[in-house]
């Protein structure tokens, strides 16, 4: 018989890590997400910028895209809106695609989850929530 | 010279998640030189600058468990949309201060 990694902390018999794609900007962030990640079984690829985010999604297959907002080349607002355009010019469910920003205002909520984000969470961010948020909107295949 | 009082003296504790031990000489050292990028800036009348740079450490701070340096980062961050030397120059003051009293202790 199998058995899971006993270790891990996620409560949930997955039997492969969570696959996630960081598209975040900021080193201290890049560095802090990381370390929460390291706390379950999260295999975590990073992307500085939202044109490094969208390459790297085109190329990988991710359960869930963490993605910053405010990011020099490409913003996560238009690397979103490309993501979701690619997905269905390929005739792909939609990956879901966590907003992790700053700027906590009404309007860039909306924006962001008009643009095609399934959740709009403030930073900073706690490793509590981060975690949460990677059992929530992360979709594994079973 | 006069004794420092109150919260100028002493030291604040701050706990920190012992698994980000080996992150915070870095994140530590990088609160320093963005003392030394907001002053330059200020000087520059770079409120741009100082703006994306609060809003980095609006956005890191609380992460690490410094809710402090998160609220400095609004402070300025806010200061920086109006212009206002004077309150910017009051927030790096209060970092600074913050940054050389802060004592961490991993949990």
């Amino acid at each position: 018989m199998l058995v899971a990694d006993s270790n891990t902390l996620s409560n949930q018999a997955a039997s492969r890590a969570v696959r996630v794609l960081l598209v975040e900007d900021s080193p201290d962030n890049q560095f802090l997400f990381r370390a929460f990640g390291k706390k379950i079984r999260c295999e975590m690829d990073l992307a500085e910028n939202g044109a490094i985010g969208v390459e790297k999604f085109q190329a990988g297959h991710y359960d869930l895209v963490l993605m910053d907002m405010q990011m020099p080349v490409m913003d996560g607002y238009t690397a979103m809106r490309t993501i979701r355009d690619w997905e269905k010019e390929q005739g792909r469910n939609p990956t879901p695609i966590v907003a992790l920003t700053a700027n906590a205002t009404q309007e860039m909520e909306e924006k962001s989850l008009a643009g095609g984000c399934n959740a709009y969470f403030t930073k900073p961010i706690s490793c509590g929530k981060f975690l949460g948020i990677i059992a929530e909107y992360a979709e594994r295949e079973r | 010279m006069r004794p420092l009082a109150g919260e100028e003296s002493g030291t604040i504790q701050v706990r920190v998640d012992a698994d980000l031990e080996e992150l915070m000489p870095r994140f530590m050292e990088n609160r320093r030189e963005d003392v030394a990028a907001f002053e330059n800036a200020l000087a520059a009348d770079d409120f741009e600058t100082i703006a994306t740079l609060a809003h980095d450490l609006k956005g890191a701070g609380g992460g690490y468990g410094f809710d402090e340096i998160t609220r400095i980062g609004i402070a300025l961050e806010s200061a920086a949309k109006v212009r206002s030397r004077g309150d910017i120059q009051k927030s790096l003051d209060h970092l600074a201060r913050y940054l050389a009293q802060v004592e961490i202790i991993y949990e």
